[in-house]
């Protein structure tokens, strides 16, 4: 048999992190991840969420180039809101610069990757890619021998979270599947994202089934290691994660300072009735027709309100008055972003007063967090993501650990019980077999190595080579 | 925004349905 090609192998855990990570090391659940000599803190972006940093793994760049500030991307002049995939993600990506010099490479599960780009090796589109009816793989014609395997892009459909968590698991197995498959073939770089251990994380911090993800995903690892022992290996996160207590919730503050206005006491014949859609759900589930919430229109389903409506929804039922609104929040994880309501948009906050509203605001939520003794950054658009187009206008991101974001717009109180166990935060890990530069890695740095490591010239980058 | 700009959007839109898909897991999964 043919000595395999000598690779570079990088395999992403979502939501990979110490605290985790080192409790299983030190029960001698992960082996094979502690024969990777070199390890740190690879740092995320701000928002620290899976869109918003693999953006930047794949560019090299921090989102005010990717043009990738979380799963939805607001507009700069109205209040639409988009779903982002590889058609919003800005700058060029690994797999293209890889491909241009001819490196052959394989993708899997990356997110912002679907449609996928046509390139020399192969790409199975990730998180972004609507169902696996679509065409999610390049070439087409992989997605034929996936459904060998089974393939599923992510958990969904399930009622339940614990449903969810073991489901999750099950993927596991099936992406390993996969990318056996994939990994006998001859490429010079692999990349892989196990979604799993993020998802899992979110739903159960600390159950089992998490501790069973880490476990199968280092088997894994072993497994690369032991057979492409030509090979050299990168693991990573896109982010860490933390367990979460406590929630601040940003509309009600927006609203308490003023900033904000709700119509929520003009009551509408479905709340009058109190009739939302939880409980409209909650009957048709117990009566087995849940089939029919898909079949109702979106249109319509829109005008009947739901107990935590979401940013979007707030907007489109005008829950939230714009006639006299300034700001509104919308929530990433751990991070609150906040959006003017501006002439663009068709709101009240002329072009000249943007700048002092958003100096305004920022100084009002430090000096709130300062007050409340929990560490806090608020920056405008300008000073994190250098005023890009469609960036939000202030982003506060909660540093101190155990706090997370609501962005309810039913009046509740500033603080609040959050929404999961556990969600996000910017401490990523990285661990590697090679001897990299790691006091400070961040994860714009990976492109630049990748590059680096094939010999390619990497330029004009947020991040730079750790090799 | 420019005219290009306006017209570049327009291509990068998804169909609703593909859109809808999205909407729903990343609803699942507590993201939006």
């Amino acid at each position: 048999m043919a000595a395999k090609r000598k690779k570079l192998i990088v395999i992403g855990i979502d939501g990979g992190n110490f605290e985790v990570i080192n409790s299983l090391i030190s029960k001698g659940l992960m082996p094979n991840l502690t024969k990777l000599k070199f390890s740190g803190v690879l740092s995320s972006t701000i928002p620290p969420g899976t869109a918003v940093a693999w953006a930047s793994f794949s560019t090299g760049n921090y989102p005010g180039k990717t043009g990738i500030y979380d799963f939805t991307l607001v507009n700069e002049d109205s209040w639409k809101i988009n779903f982002i995939n590889r058609k919003k993600l800005k700058g060029k990506t690994l797999w293209e610069m890889l491909s241009e010099n001819k490196i052959k490479s394989c993708f899997i599960n990356i997110p912002l990757t679907y449609p996928p780009d046509k390139i020399n090796g192969v790409i199975i589109s990730g998180i972004d890619t609507p169902s696996t009816l679509n065409n999610y793989t390049y070439p087409p014609e992989l997605k034929e021998k996936l459904k060998e395997f089974d393939y599923e892009i992510e958990v969904g459909g399930l009622k339940e979270k614990s449903d969810m968590v073991k489901k999750c698991v099950e993927l596991v197995d099936k992406r390993t599947k996969v990318a056996n498959y994939l990994l006998e073939k001859d490429f010079d770089f692999f990349a892989i994202l196990f979604r799993e251990s993020d998802v899992a994380q979110h739903f159960a911090w600390g159950g089992e089934e998490v501790e069973e993800i880490y476990k199968k995903i280092d088997q894994f690892i072993g497994k690369v290691i032991e057979e492409e022992k030509n090979s050299d290996v990168i693991i990573i996160s896109d982010h860490g994660e933390e367990e979460v207590k406590k929630a601040f919730n940003i509309n009600s503050w927006l609203e308490k300072e003023g900033y904000l206005k709700t119509t929520l006491k003009k009551k509408s014949l479905f709340s009058i009735f109190g009739i939302n859609r939880e409980r409209i759900y909650r009957i048709l589930n117990y009566l087995n027709l849940d089939f029919l919430v898909k079949m109702v229109p979106r249109s319509f389903a829109k005008k009947i309100p739901t107990k935590d409506i979401d940013f979007e929804e707030a907007i489109l039922t005008k829950i939230v008055d714009l006639e006299k609104t300034r700001a509104i929040g919308k929530r990433a994880v751990k991070t609150a972003q906040i959006f003017l309501n501006t002439e663009e948009r068709g709101g009240m906050v002329k072009k000249e007063e943007k700048d002092s509203l958003k100096k305004e605001i920022k100084e009002k939520l430090e000096n709130f967090f300062a007050k409340n003794k929990i560490k806090a950054l608020v920056q405008t658009k300008e000073e994190l993501y250098g005023g890009a187009i469609n960036a939000p206008d202030i982003t506060l991101y909660l540093e101190e650990r155990g706090y997370d974001i609501l962005t309810y717009f039913t009046g509740r109180d500033i603080w609040g019980i959050p929404r999961e166990e556990a969600t996000h935060d910017t401490e990523g890990i990285i661990f590697s077999n090679l001897s990299l530069q790691l006091k400070s890695a961040r994860i714009v740095d990976l492109a630049p190595t990748i590059l680096r490591y094939f010999g390619i010239k990497e330029k004009n980058f947020d991040g730079k080579s750790l090799l | 925004m420019k005219k290009e700009e306006k017209k570049e959007e327009k291509d990068q839109e998804e169909p609703e349905e593909d859109e809808e898909k999205v909407r729903e897991r990343l609803k699942e999964l507590g993201y939006i």
